[in-house]
């Protein structure tokens, strides 16, 4: 391969005129008169102008790296998890938990386990009370499977004024979820229970053990997996700390057997890149 | 491009929006499948059965409620469960989505307005009324008119007694209540043996059938037992002086909401049974086999025809009778006095015989078939009482087809070859009766290559024609024949039955009976079973043993000969070598081949097969307690299906209860 700089010198050297021929040129020139250059045509040409700020302009955006901090070059990032699931019934339910996350190529690759608890409220205590029913979802474990591809990002000032300047990674998210809910497979022999992990609903037999775990007025939603897509910004303080606030919404287009239509979750993460 | 983007995104927005509502309520679909009330009168008690069901599965605080007006009081809706029951009532597992239960209540009075419902929660003032069905059940007979009844079952020795109650509920059976929950406690004590008579009619349980058991039986000294399971066993066990006893009479005490009742409760013991007969016993014998040879002795037919047909008799040897003077007038009775002499030569020896005869001729029509069958009545109609050593039978192998003209000779005789055509492709789907021996493979043509392969037994055209397309060594050949007939004793009878053939009694074998007797008849048993037959004076044909229950039951002897009905005297078994014969030709060439394949075949009765006819689960005999209830196979006290009536025609498989038996105090009872 024929380095930038050679390869330069290669074409200046080609486009430079011949000190001999320049000579011989000159002494004929002086003999003849030469015919002027033709106008350049400024109209044609304008359509292709550039401001040389347009251009540095459009370069930010996809040629910029990052300057303070690279995560692309670090190893693994840990975190602590904390979400606000908002579903579209009259039960709540609030996530806790740890994620890894994983620089790969372009993207980043987050794997996560939480516990979520659900609780009642006014509303289910009074429904508890009639022949009615509202899907939801007992308290579970969770286990999260994100890909986050980033949209914009760059260097920014931070305040108070002691903090160092951060770097802002703007990405689009998407996740799949599946759930755990303990003491489903009670009374299921080892086939069964194995076979029960994997089935995409909750069978009668796993219903029937969250009897006792469902909460009043609660028809048990038997969808095991969860797919989700949403916003995340991560901010990263150097050498290592970032903060995640983070959007999902579960469309249920994508929700296997659901009852629970839309719902959105509302992640804050916090931790370290090694 | 960014047009068609934001267009798709609004799109897939409005599309998504429509599922943006709120999560709905869904009903929970409740409904009863079971409300059922019923009081008794004699027992003031009021007994109330349900059976709730959600689609979405019940809160543990749904409850459910009855209320009920008597002329003295009323009372307003309350928990099942808060008022005090008058039996024990188990919780029962109706699996989340469901609430299942009994419960039972003191009401002096006949009760009206009886209402049940499901609240969903004590708190909520939402209700499902329940469907309620109410029956009153007025003072009456104990059997009949109470809501349990104690009844005594015994083990298969007849020495153990159980006792079971058994609820008794207008729209409910037995097994339901006790699913439901309800347990009752019952009692027995001092229990006697002896005879109580038949129960009276419309109380097959013999339950109060009296105020008490009668004084004349024999106290038997058990300790008292009881229980809230629906059986217990008695403590005691039957001693040798009660077993002549068809019962056991004890007093029963039962709990309702006025206190205890008593009344006598009657075990019956189960009928005595044991195989008539346990097998028909018939020594079978290999038979010799006495060959002849029949051939014109002045002219040559085919000599590899006869060589087939010696080599397929196995007659190596064997005696030669000319037909060259068949039309002669007493070529019949010469032939027939040769092969008497040959027979009574060979009996020295003490073996039953079998005539084996070749017959290689070329006469058409059948009329030298017709000579021959006088030729064999005239030999073998003697030899049919005797008894052995004797000839059983004869194998004919003809030239041709014949079918043969009298039932003296289709009888004893196997006539081969069967009557299949001469051409091997064009074999009927049906052969006639004398002798069925087909080919053992279908003829196959693939391309230029054919296989086929020859009959053991064929006619002479067929046996031609094969050995002109493949050859003389592809034919087959016979490696044993055997033959296997009964050994008659000089007590052996014989006795027509038109049209299916001869039954004969061999040495006495007879079932012996009392009058009061009872049969049962299963047909399940060895399918050889068929065959036997029995006889009774009056009747001067055989019977099948199906009808001897019936017969004992409407004309009872005191014993019923048994006997074998045949259609055939003996049975063949014939060990060949059949080729799988082949041949390809291509350019007017022809190459021959083969594989050769040992084979067994059996013609005959396959009743001579082996000596012993299994009758031990055919034939059922009761000598005692025959008029008693029954167990079936599967274990239910069926007290209206006594043996004596019932099992006449049925295979009697009774499964007795037994201490410690799987289901333990739960009878399956329904």
């Amino acid at each position: 391969m024929i380095p930038s700089g050679a390869l330069l010198a290669i074409l200046l050297a080609a486009a430079a005129p011949d000190p001999a021929a320049q000579g011989e040129s000159g002494e004929a020139g002086a003999k003849e008169t030469q015919p002027p250059p033709p106008p350049v045509d400024e109209q044609a040409l304008e359509p292709f102008r550039i401001p040389v700020e347009a251009i540095a302009e459009r370069m930010v955006g996809s040629a910029s790296r990052a300057v303070r901090f690279d995560w692309r070059k670090k190893k693994v990032g840990v975190a602590a998890v904390a979400s606000d699931l908002v579903e579209l019934n009259n039960f709540s339910s609030v996530k806790l938990g740890v994620s890894a996350r994983v620089p790969l190529g372009g993207f980043m690759v987050e794997a996560g386990l939480s516990w979520v608890g659900t609780w009642g409220s006014r509303s289910t205590e009074l429904l508890a009370l009639t022949p009615y029913r509202q899907v939801a979802r007992p308290s579970r474990f969770q286990l999260d499977a994100n890909l986050a591809y980033p949209l914009a990002e760059g260097v920014a000032t931070s305040r108070p004024g002691f903090l160092p300047a951060t770097e802002l990674v703007f990405s689009a998210v998407a996740g799949l979820r599946y759930l755990y809910y303990p003491g489903s497979l009670h009374g299921l022999s080892l086939r069964e229970g194995a076979l029960a992990l994997v089935a995409p609903l909750l069978g009668q037999a796993e219903v029937d053990n969250l009897e006792a775990a469902r909460l009043p007025a609660m028809e048990i939603d038997r969808a095991r997996y969860g797919a989700l897509g949403g916003l995340t910004l991560d901010v990263y303080f150097p050498p290592g700390a970032f903060i995640t606030p983070r959007v999902m919404i579960a469309p249920p287009l994508l929700s296997l057997g659901s009852g629970l239509g839309w719902w959105w979750e509302l992640t804050f993460s916090a931790g370290w890149m090694f | 491009m960014l047009g068609r983007s934001l267009g798709a995104l609004l799109v897939a927005a409005a599309a998504a929006c429509l599922s943006c509502d709120k999560v709905p309520l869904h009903d929970i679909n409740a409904s009863f499948t079971v409300a059922d009330a019923s009081w008794f009168e004699d027992e003031e008690t009021l007994f109330v059965f349900y059976r709730a069901h959600a689609e979405q599965g019940l809160g543990d605080q749904s409850a459910i409620e009855i209320s009920w007006v008597t002329d003295a009081q009323e009372v307003p809706w309350t928990r099942l469960q808060d008022l005090p029951a008058v039996h024990t009532h188990l919780p029962v597992d109706c699996t989340p989505r469901g609430r299942c239960g009994s419960w039972s209540v003191r009401v002096p009075l006949p009760p009206r307005q009886v209402r049940l419902r499901l609240r969903y929660h004590p708190e909520g003032s939402l209700a499902l009324d329940a469907p309620l069905a109410l029956n009153l059940v007025g003072s009456g007979p104990a059997h009949t008119n109470r809501s349990l009844l104690v009844y005594g079952v015994m083990d298969a020795t007849n020495t153990r007694v159980q006792w079971r109650a058994r609820h008794q509920f207008p729209a409910l059976r037995n097994e339901e209540v006790q699913e439901l929950g309800l347990r009752r406690f019952f009692s027995v004590a001092g229990a006697a043996h002896g005879d109580v008579g038949p129960p009276p009619e419309g109380d097959p349980y013999g339950y109060a059938f009296a105020p008490g058991c009668p004084a004349t039986l024999t106290p038997l000294g058990w300790a008292a037992v009881e229980t809230t399971d629906r059986a217990i066993f008695d403590s005691g066990v039957l001693p040798l002086t009660a077993a002549t006893s068809p019962a056991v009479c004890a007093p029963a005490t039962v709990t309702d909401a006025k206190g205890t009742f008593t009344a006598p409760a009657v075990a019956q013991k189960n009928p005595e049974t044991h195989p008539a007969f346990p097998s028909l016993h018939s020594p079978i014998r290999e038979n010799t086999a006495v060959g002849f040879l029949l051939h014109p002795c002045n002219r040559t037919i085919s000599d590899p025809h006869l060589g087939m047909q010696e080599q397929r008799m196995l007659l190596d040897g064997a005696m030669e009778i000319c037909l060259d003077g068949w039309r002669d007038p007493g070529f019949a009775d010469g032939a027939a006095a040769i092969i008497r002499a040959r027979a009574d030569a060979v009996r020295a020896q003490g073996a039953d015989m079998v005539l084996t005869l070749a017959v290689h001729h070329d006469v058409q029509g059948g009329a030298l078939g017709q000579v021959l069958e006088q030729v064999l009545e005239t030999a073998l109609a003697p030899e049919a009482g005797k008894s052995s050593p004797r000839v059983s039978g004869a194998f004919v192998f003809d030239s041709f087809q014949y079918a043969t003209a009298r039932p003296a000779v289709s009888r004893l005789a196997l006539w081969c070859p069967a009557d299949l055509g001469d051409d091997l492709d064009l074999i009927p789907d049906t052969s006639s009766r004398q002798c069925p021996l087909l080919p053992d493979l279908p003829d196959l043509q693939l391309g230029p290559f054919h296989f086929g392969n020859l009959p053991i037994l064929p006619t002479r055209k067929q046996y031609l024609s094969f050995i002109d397309r493949y050859s003389e060594a592809q034919a087959g050949r016979m490696k044993a024949l055997v033959f296997l007939a009964p050994e008659r004793t000089p007590l052996s009878q014989n006795v027509e039955v038109e049209p299916f053939g001869v039954a004969t009694f061999f040495n006495n074998e007879l079932v012996t009976a009392q009058p009061a007797d009872a049969f049962s008849y299963c047909a399940g048993g060895d399918p050889l079973a068929f065959a036997v037959v029995f006889r009774i004076p009056p009747l001067p044909q055989p019977l099948p043993l199906q009808a001897l229950p019936q017969v004992h039951s409407a004309f009872p002897q005191p014993q019923y000969p048994l006997g074998l009905i045949w259609d055939f005297p003996f049975l063949t078994r014939a060990t060949y070598e059949v080729v799988i014969a082949g041949s390809a030709t291509a350019f007017s060439l022809t190459v021959p081949f083969g594989v050769g394949i040992d084979t067994e075949a059996y013609y005959g009765n396959r009743l001579w097969e082996a000596p012993d006819i299994a009758l031990s689960h055919t034939l059922l005999q009761c000598t005692r307690f025959c008029d008693a209830p029954t167990f079936d196979s599967s274990g239910v006290y069926n007290v209206t299906a006594l043996f004596r009536p019932a099992y006449q025609d049925q295979c009697y498989r009774p499964s007795f209860p037994e201490p410690g038996d799987a289901g333990g105090g739960f009878p399956r009872d329904p």
